[in-house]
């Protein structure tokens, strides 16, 4: 029998929130490293945004391990594939606003 | 009384060491079970392979007249299945108020303050489980397992680290629960504590289980008295 479980709103508000906090803080560290060898952050490839995104997402699962969330989440009903899009929603909006201000910049 | 759960002829090697040759796990509506056994003997596999947390090499696993060879800890969750791990179950990313209404928000039903305040919690509420104590992190975790009002509660030592008066208070919830209509099975070495409170003793030993039957009985069985016991 399968059972089909989305995360209900706290949850899902909770995991956005901690996917753009994570976004933020990784955009931020890697501007600063384009910065140093001299390229322009906002003009990124297209291959490396996808590596940051994937890097971002990961960032995600990571501080579930760290944070000793599996339990609590499986008690939600809840597998941690579910937070996938969570985390990808956050990274792949935040790079395509940059995109945006890039290509009016 | 309904069989709610059962982890059947259950094995499970970790390398080439034989954690479990053939044991089996029941949790019985409306019972209060209790699974003694030494450390490292495999009562916490157990009720992992129980809870979904772990696959077993070997055996089935039946959890509301469904029986599955895998399941996921999550599908039995969703079908009213608690498992309270032997190391915590709150994150340290948010406060015991916003776990509580997690669980509340999944299924709903439980009161997150009613049962705050019944675990003793309410006061502490909006802080982080960093900053609670053993015994305050056990009745959180507690709190979150009213609001939830499973079906079945695996709890792995959820006596481990905290004051006597916590234990009361725990022994009490759980019998609670129990009478109730929930099947809770727990794992602990508070002999005389989980003996006075059981419905049922199993005991696991050599990679299988026995079930032993009423604490009374339990008590009188020789080779549980001589090789657990040690009295």
């Amino acid at each position: 029998m399968t059972v089909v479980s989305l995360p209900g709103r706290l949850l899902s508000l909770a995991m956005l929130r901690r996917g753009l906090r994570l976004w933020v803080l990784a955009r931020l560290l890697m501007s600063a490293l384009f910065l140093l060898s001299q390229t322009d952050p906002l003009r990124v490839p297209t291959i490396t945004t996808v590596v940051f995104v994937v890097t971002c997402v990961m960032l995600g699962y990571i501080e579930v391990h760290l944070n000793h969330e599996r339990d609590l989440l499986a008690n939600l009903g809840i597998r941690r594939r579910a937070l996938l899009p969570l985390f990808l929603v956050p990274a792949v909006l935040g790079e395509l606003l940059i995109r945006v201000v890039a290509a009016f910049a | 009384m309904t069989t709610i759960l059962v982890a059947e002829s259950v094995s499970k090697s970790y390398g080439s060491r034989r954690i479990l040759s053939s044991a089996t796990l029941r949790a019985v509506e409306g019972e209060f079970r209790v699974l003694f056994g030494r450390n490292g003997i495999g009562k916490s596999t157990l009720l992992k392979i129980a809870a979904g947390r772990v696959s077993p090499d070997g055996g089935s696993v039946h959890f509301a007249g469904e029986a599955y060879l895998t399941v996921h800890h999550a599908t039995l969750a969703s079908l009213g299945l608690f498992y309270l791990p032997d190391h915590d179950l709150l994150s340290r990313a948010y406060t015991v108020r916003q776990q509580l209404e997690m669980v509340g928000e999944r299924f709903p039903g439980g009161d997150v303050m009613q049962s705050a305040g019944r675990m003793g919690i309410a006061a502490r509420i909006d802080q982080r489980p960093s900053a609670l104590s053993g015994g305050e992190l056990r009745r959180a975790e507690l709190a979150a397992v009213l609001v939830r009002r499973p079906r079945c509660l695996l709890a792995d030592e959820p006596y481990r680290g905290i004051s006597p008066k916590d234990a009361e208070v725990l022994t009490s919830v759980l019998q609670e629960l129990a009478r109730g209509g929930t099947a809770v099975l727990v794992t602990g070495h508070e002999v005389p504590t989980l003996l006075d409170a059981a419905d049922h003793i199993s005991w696991c030993t050599s990679g299988t289980t026995y079930e032993l039957g009423a604490p009374a009985v339990a008590r009188r069985h020789e080779a549980f008295r001589r090789e657990y016991l040690g009295s």
